[in-house]
């Protein structure tokens, strides 16, 4: 599990300079920078879900993986306290079933809800309440 | 039967023993018992702030947040109205900002308290406290009714004599709905050929409504202050308790006095293995900045303490000490802390050693401008973890 201050790689987390101050940032930070967001638990899926996506030829949507599946509901959290969050037009969550699909998905839907996010009834169906959009 | 009998005076004599150690934990004061913190705060035109809110605060929080961005006006706005029966806080805090002097000569007194320069609105700071009881500081400026001498404002020029015809008035109504009614009127008082500003309040200031202490950036670990809140904290039998945080950080710390060998009183520090006190400056600029923290904290026991830049001058290594040293102090003294910092390695610091605490009482507050607007954004220990794991940038 990864701890805070641990340094990762990933879309969306590369050294940049501060937009704002101009600071160089040595350490990768996220940023929200497409409008439709996938968070997935590790490397492996971001990898499998990047190529997936690059493979359609798309590229609004920004795949960022947070660790573990335990990190998604903090993770989760932080995201949508990020000021550009409010831009998001579409967040897809996807976790690992492993032998309990139905806990699993309460654990998201429960993730979601601490995020102050709305939530779909069912895995794979979409629901409205980000900036009006699914 | 005598064995059980002795043995039961032993271990009578050491709970004893015990309490009496325990005693300065026990005893709290009304204060402490009724303490009750910052749960909320609102800002209504100070500052940069047309209107502002901070919420939830915690124990203990700390503020993040771009230059120039507001985290100081806050700071600025909650010892207002900690103060808010006494004027001469509004010159203070212009005076800290060093529009003390020039402020005086050029018309800019009380002006530059309001947002936009707008003195025609009025300030309103509402504190929502940890039962939701609400009190309200409205600041204001009227006409003086004192009269303005015109032989001595002659000599300072016309932009000053703008702000000697007005007051600044500060209206506070308190959680049970009392309303007190204090002026400050600007003065210009000649004493031989010496010629003084001086603010006249009215009716003068009799207590503030909470105990607290601001430390800005430049004024953090000034010795005769310590000294001061020392020797407060000793003649209540407090400083038990100042050592006992203190060595934690410094284990072989015995004992703190106040001496003044060569004039100059100063806090020393009795430490095992040394066979006389050694000045508490000579310990490290860790030791020393943690010691002023532990200090300002026990002498506004019940209150707040206000700290800007609270990482100034602390290496990163000493950071996780600086924050168990504050979350400690906070507890033992019902002191709620809000400070302000720039730095990552604070913030995650702040977070490691409040999540080794029994409570995790601290909350990060990101200030942000988005679309002209300042807001903050409050981070729980759960978005916290996650805003360092990802990591986001919650410095602002």
């Amino acid at each position: 599990m990864r701890k805070p201050g641990d340094l990762i790689l990933g879309l969306g987390k590369s050294p940049s300079t501060c937009p704002r101050c101009g600071e160089v940032i040595e350490r990768p930070v996220f940023r929200i920078e497409k409008p439709k967001l996938l968070i997935v638990e590790g490397k492996d899926e971001e990898s499998f879900f990047g190529a997936v996506i690059a493979h359609l030829g798309l590229t609004d949507i920004q795949v960022t993986e947070v660790g573990g599946k335990r990190n998604i509901r903090s993770a989760l959290k932080a995201i949508a306290k990020e000021p550009p969050f409010s831009k998001v037009e579409a967040l897809g969550v996807t976790r690992d079933a492993d032998t309990d699909p139905s806990a699993a998905f309460k654990s998201v839907k429960a993730a979601l809800a601490a995020a102050g996010l709305p939530s779909p009834k069912k895995p794979l169906q979409p629901v409205k309440g980000i900036r009006g959009s699914t | 039967m005598k064995k059980r009998s002795a043995t039961n005076k032993q271990a009578q004599q050491a709970a004893q023993a015990v309490a009496e150690k325990l005693v300065p934990y026990r005893s709290r004061t009304k204060a402490e018992r009724d303490f009750l913190r910052f749960a909320s705060f609102e800002i209504n035109n100070f500052r940069c702030f047309d209107s502002f809110e901070l919420s939830p605060l915690s124990l203990v929080n700390l503020i993040t947040g771009m230059n120039g961005v507001g985290k100081t006006a806050i700071l600025e706005a909650l010892f207002l109205h900690i103060g808010a029966t006494n004027p001469t806080c509004a010159l203070r805090v212009n005076l800290w900002r060093g529009l003390g002097g020039a402020g005086e000569w050029t018309g800019m007194l009380w002006r530059t308290l309001f947002w936009q320069f707008k003195t025609t609105d009025p300030i309103r700071f509402v504190r929502t406290d940890s039962r939701g009881n609400k009190s309200t500081l409205t600041i204001t400026i009227a006409p003086s009714a004192a009269a303005v001498t015109q032989d001595m404002t002659a000599d300072m020029g016309i932009e000053f004599a703008k702000d000697l015809g007005r007051d600044l008035v500060l209206e506070y109504e308190d959680e049970k709905g009392q309303v007190s009614t204090v002026r400050g009127t600007p003065e210009i008082v000649k004493k031989g050929d010496v010629v003084q500003f001086q603010l006249k309040v009215e009716p003068p200031v009799a207590q503030t409504p909470f105990p607290g202490i601001f430390l800005n950036s430049w004024r953090q670990g000034l010795a005769e202050e310590e000294v001061q809140r020392f020797s407060g904290l000793r003649i209540s039998k407090q400083d038990e308790m100042v050592l006992d945080v203190l060595k934690r950080m410094e284990p072989r710390l015995e004992k703190l006095e106040i001496l003044s060998p060569h004039g100059a009183s100063m806090i020393y520090g009795h430490l095992r293995g040394y066979n006389e006190p050694v000045p508490l400056s000579l310990l490290g600029d860790g030791v020393r900045r943690v010691t002023s923290l532990v200090l300002a904290i026990g002498s506004a026991r019940g209150g707040t303490l206000l700290v800007d830049e609270v990482d100034n001058g602390i290496h990163h290594s000493v950071m996780p000490s600086l924050w168990e040293a504050i979350g400690r102090a906070a507890d033992l003294f019902h002191t709620q802390v809000i400070a302000t910092t720039h730095s990552l390695e604070c913030v995650s610091a702040a977070y490691e050693a409040f999540s080794r605490r029994r409570s995790y009482d601290l909350t990060l507050h990101r200030v942000d401008r988005m679309d002209g607007m300042v807001r903050a954004i409050a981070y729980d220990r759960e978005s916290l973890e996650g805003a360092l794991s990802l990591p986001t940038e919650v410095r602002g």
